[in-house]
């Protein structure tokens, strides 16, 4: 079986932690890799000079942010009407700031005043849409100020808060109203099957598009407008290729650390069908739109193992430390109980078995069905590719091929043996 | 690229968001990107420039390069394109910058120079007469260290120990004999 190390491998090779066994392997290769020998090189040097801890990461950091960067100078440039629109809008902003003050300052003022899209109701029950009349509702989210907000009104908390805001013309407030947890984390925690789901749709007629939304009430309500999923839909820089009339779902969610439960920001969340991408803002929340009604999410963070979910109207999400980067630092503690986890495709299995099937039908070897049998070894490729069900040699040959090449598996820790059936 | 993956990337999804790029002009799904393959560019750059700095910097110049280059060329493994580009970055810069001895000549290293054919029986054995051969041609230290390498399959460590030759002694036999071997075989074969 080819083995692939990753950096850390070879960390671990440099440092010394390898058996013989395992050194000559990387060595042998090395003499025919140039890339893994400059790597080698790169890490004895590093070795011996004393090594930046943090260089790869803010590496990370300044890529990310120098993308971002180049994108908004070129948002910058766009059209007319945009600065037009941004203009109007910020006239517009202090206009409802302005009333939105007033009334949160009014003590006994009835909450209908409340100047906001309020798609909130007393009763849970669905809603098919609702069209908000007024440009100046429509803009309200753009009104609360830029800092946590917390204003009492009748008892109740509302928090107010806007996660990092990349483009100037849409930014993304986000209110939640969640007992007394300032930002509301344990109400998205809420057991999603005693959840009751709304959808509700909201036409924002000043942006021409149709905005819609999945929002989880049970006893503790969570509202959630201007999301962070329609940054790419502004205007010039609209890079997804979603019009916005073909958005059919909206996901939102939280990435947390399986181990301390803390929100992961920064994430990276990518819908596998329409292959758009948003980012967990600072408190590990996303709002993902998608073309489809089922799809699914993929979801990376460095030093996490990369989880595949189905979008499902509210998720949340769990990522794994990556074993590999842990036992770099030689994390220590308790061992944390270990849930039964199946081996599963780094990209889905819907995605997977796509691709799967794309291949075999490329290979135009006639009909037949092949079943493979393999286990996931640490660096999560099909090991030990065995035939369960056989459809010809020369099929066998191929589907073997196929999944020995194919994309990266998550290991799980259930020990079993992965089955896959390989249809020509 | 046989050998290195980045962890988390697999080749579809290097695809994806390549595409992304290419096609609506993501930069972000570049970064993203390239961001998988910042560790290992930056390992490239820090064998040639031998410095946390100058190596970070490379890894940004790079990047900027990959803005402007991604979308002239057809390209089919992102890690392997991306360390190609890595790599000539690193030696164009070295090359253009006055201080030549900081390069360091000792340590390029000459790859496939055994290369395995299918060949027939009759040819392997011939082939195999003629390695011995040129084995017993080499320089003691070469031939002890090639053989226990390549043909017992020891790791450096290990060859350092039963010769008791330095790490880094063992490492240029090795180097040495192994080109040497293919100057005596192509030889052979002209």
């Amino acid at each position: 079986m080819n083995k692939r190390p990753d950096i850390a491998y070879i960390r671990r090779y440099v440092n010394g932690e390898l058996s013989h066994r395992e050194m000559f392997e990387i060595e042998r290769t090395a003499h025919e890799d140039e890339l893994l020998m400059d790597i080698i090189i790169g890490l004895e040097l590093e070795k011996k000079k004393g090594a930046d801890a943090h260089a790869v990461q803010e590496l990370q950091h300044r890529i990310s942010d120098r993308s971002r960067e180049i994108r908004s100078r070129k948002t910058r440039k766009a059209i007319f009407w945009k600065v037009v629109g941004a203009a109007a809008s910020v006239v517009l902003t202090l206009a409802v700031g302005m009333r939105w003050w007033i009334t949160s300052n009014v003590v006994e003022q009835p909450p209908t005043l409340e100047p906001s899209v309020s798609i909130e109701r007393k009763s849970p029950g669905p809603i098919e849409s609702e069209t908000v009349p007024s440009v100046e509702e429509v803009k309200v989210p753009t009104a609360p100020p830029r800092q946590g907000n917390v204003s009492r009104r009748k008892g109740e908390k509302t928090v107010a808060f806007v996660p990092d805001v990349i483009e100037l013309e849409l930014p993304q407030p986000r209110r939640e109203r969640g007992g007394d947890i300032p930002f509301g984390v344990k109400s998205i925690e809420a057991d999603s099957t005693s959840v009751q789901e709304e959808t509700m749709v909201a036409h924002s007629k000043m942006a021409g598009r149709t905005i819609s939304s999945n929002v989880a009430s049970s006893d503790e309500r969570i509202m959630i407008r201007g999301t962070s999923a329609y940054r790419r839909n502004g205007g010039a820089s609209n890079i997804t290729n979603i019009p916005v009339n073909e958005i059919k779902s909206i996901t939102t969610g939280i990435v947390v650390d399986q181990h301390t439960q803390e929100p992961i920001v920064g994430a990276a969340i990518r819908d596998i069908k329409s292959k758009s991408v948003v980012h967990t803002d600072s408190t590990g929340r996303f709002v993902i739109a998608s073309t489809e009604e089922k799809t699914d999410l993929q979801v990376s963070y460095v030093g996490y193992v990369q989880t595949a979910v189905a979008a499902n109207g509210s998720v949340r999400i769990e990522l794994r430390p990556n074993e590999a980067v842990l036992s770099e630092v030689g994390a220590a503690g308790e061992a944390p109980k270990a849930k039964e986890i199946k081996s599963e495709p780094v990209i889905g299995a819907r995605a997977y078995r796509r691709y799967v099937g794309s291949l075999a039908r490329d290979a135009r070897l006639g009909k037949g069905t092949v079943i493979l049998v393999f286990s996931i070894d640490r660096n999560g490729r099909p090991s030990n590719i065995r035939i369960k069900q056989s459809a010809g040699a020369e099929r066998d040959r191929e589907a073997i091929r196929i999944i020995r090449d194919g994309p990266d598996w998550t290991p799980g820790n259930d020990s079993e043996e992965v089955e896959w059936k390989v249809s020509f | 690229m046989k050998f290195y993956r980045s962890p988390i990337s697999s080749e579809v999804e290097d695809e994806m968001l390549l595409s992304l790029f290419k096609d609506g002009g993501d930069l972000e799904a570049l970064g993203e990107l390239y961001g998988r393959y910042a560790e290992m560019v930056y390992y490239v750059c820090f064998r040639y420039f031998k410095e946390t700095e100058r190596s970070k910097d490379a890894v940004m110049q790079i990047f900027e390069e990959l803005i402007v280059k991604v979308g002239k060329q057809e390209i089919q493994h992102f890690g392997k394109w991306i360390y190609v580009v890595a790599k000539n970055h690193c030696l164009m810069a070295l090359r253009s910058s006055k201080n030549k001895t900081e390069f360091p000549l000792d340590d390029f290293v000459e790859f496939s120079a055994l290369r395995h054919q299918e060949e027939d029986d009759t040819d392997k054995e011939e082939r195999l007469m003629q390695l011995e051969r040129c084995m017993d041609k080499l320089p003691e230290r070469q031939k002890q260290s090639v053989d226990l390498f390549f043909l017992q399959e020891k790791c450096y460590k290990e060859v350092s120990e039963l010769t008791g030759f330095s790490l880094n002694e063992v490492k240029s036999y090795i180097q040495n004999g192994k080109r040497n071997l293919k100057i005596c075989l192509d030889k052979v074969n002209e």
